[in-house]
């Protein structure tokens, strides 16, 4: 092991795991009533317009959130302010999408900017850095083959709908999983993080075609 | 340069008779010798770093026309430093190589095969899956003899390259996905030789193929 600068976390913005934090509670940490079709968050959606708001004011003043994120940011706060406790599932869906889509554009500006300082590096990087580019070479390319799923089905087929959002919310939670370890530099999560993003078993890469050249 | 067993990445292969013959045409004309030793956890950091090199360069390649001023580019000074072999491989396909997709393609199949690579090394269960029974079953199919019949013929033909002592690991995924895969496993000949490390290499190998599989022979694999 090297004792090199991790050029990954250079790649983030400090305030950027307010954001990841955010994003990770408020989506996985739900429960749907079956019964009123409504996703309960209880209190802590207090908590969430509060981190919101704080997230914003940040921004204003060291602006790092991307587009992507801000759009996020601004739908979950009209979602939030208008409910109590509990969110109907067609906005959780939607903050689901935005969140999707926010975590993905920022992943791939990390990678780019982790490739830059890799270059610039001349290569000689950390294996902590090559585990982290692993990781989120693979999610990314993770996301395309979802993206390529998603085009062939259907969603107005219940059967295809609940497929899709089954596997669009197991991606998301690598993706997830990915961003909250960078920000949070928590170095030890990232070679499971990477095995799982792997072994993910519903999404197989198509090794077969390709080993084969 | 250093040949141990740790330093000296070589071959990697899973393969099928199909891609057994590709590697044989790999050794015989000497062009596309991408070869990486697949072994165990302990490879793993060597083959995310290589990973991070081929995605570099497959990054810019995309970017850029002049290819084998690229791969000169004192960009790429460690890589060559760190892997000469592979490093000359590499080029000597860029040199050979003049469309550029063809060499992304290349790109793209190397980095594949390392995830997969590393997918396999990182998970136990996928290592090791199956019973002795599936075993057998395998190892007495007609698949499985062709592809040990290719493989031993490639080691048999193997003159231009006669540093790699090669042998055999077999496996197969949980669900037989990758039945006709094999793993290559290759040990410096130098190294195996010179240094005295017959007894530790044999050793390695001997619990290799007691942990998985069991009915190799490995005496009869020419050296």
């Amino acid at each position: 092991m090297t004792t090199q600068t991790i050029l990954v976390y250079q790649a983030i913005p400090e305030s950027y795991k307010l954001f990841t934090q955010l994003v990770h509670d408020s989506v996985d940490r739900c429960y749907k009533n079956r019964r009123t079709k409504k996703v309960i968050y209880g209190e802590v959606i207090k908590d969430f317009k509060r981190l919101i708001e704080e997230i914003l004011a940040k921004d204003k003043i060291s602006n790092f959130l991307i587009k992507e994120e801000k759009e996020y940011l601004n739908f979950a706060l009209s979602v939030f302010r208008k409910s109590k406790e509990r969110v109907s599932f067609e906005d959780y869906e939607l903050l689901v999408q935005y969140s999707f889509e926010s975590v993905i554009v920022r992943l791939r500006k990390i990678k780019e900017e982790l490739i830059d300082k890799i270059k610039y590096n001349k290569l000689e990087v950390s294996d902590i850095d090559n585990e982290y580019f692993f990781a989120l070479e693979n999610i990314l390319q993770q996301v395309e083959t979802l993206d390529d799923y998603f085009k062939n089905k259907n969603w107005t087929e219940r059967k295809d709908k609940n497929e899709m959002i089954k596997k669009a919310l197991l991606v998301f939670k690598n993706l997830n999983e990915l961003v909250l370890s960078i920000a949070f530099k928590d170095t030890d999560s990232i070679s499971y993080i990477s095995n799982s993003i792997l072994n993910f078993d519903n999404i197989q890469f198509n090794i077969k075609n390709k080993l084969v050249s | 340069m250093k040949k141990t067993l740790d330093t000296n990445i070589f071959l990697y292969a899973t393969v099928s008779k199909g891609c057994a013959e590709e590697v044989l045409d790999t050794y015989q004309y000497n062009s596309f010798n991408i070869v990486l030793r697949s072994v165990d956890a302990e490879t793993r950091p060597k083959l995310i770093g290589l990973f991070t090199v081929f995605s570099v360069l497959r990054d810019e390649l995309s970017k850029s026309k002049k290819h084998v001023n690229l791969i000169d580019s004192d960009r790429y000074s460690k890589f060559r430093e760190d892997y000469p072999q592979l490093y000359k491989a590499v080029r000597n396909y860029f040199f050979k190589e003049k469309q550029i997709n063809k060499l992304i393609n290349l790109l793209e199949s190397i980095l594949n095969d390392i995830r997969f690579l590393i997918q396999i090394i990182s998970n136990q269960k996928f290592l090791y899956p199956i019973t002795r029974k599936d075993y057998k079953r395998i190892l007495d199919s007609k698949r499985f003899r062709e592809c040990f019949a290719a493989l031993k013929e490639i080691i048999k033909r193997n003159d231009k390259d006669r540093e790699h002592l090669c042998l055999c690991k077999h496996f197969l995924s949980a669900n037989l996905k990758y039945k006709d895969k094999l793993v290559f496993l290759t040990i410096d000949k130098e190294d195996f030789i010179k240094h005295n490390n017959k007894q530790k290499i044999e050793s390695k190998i001997k619990n290799l193929i007691i942990e998985t599989l069991p009915q190799l022979d490995i005496e009869n694999i020419l050296l």
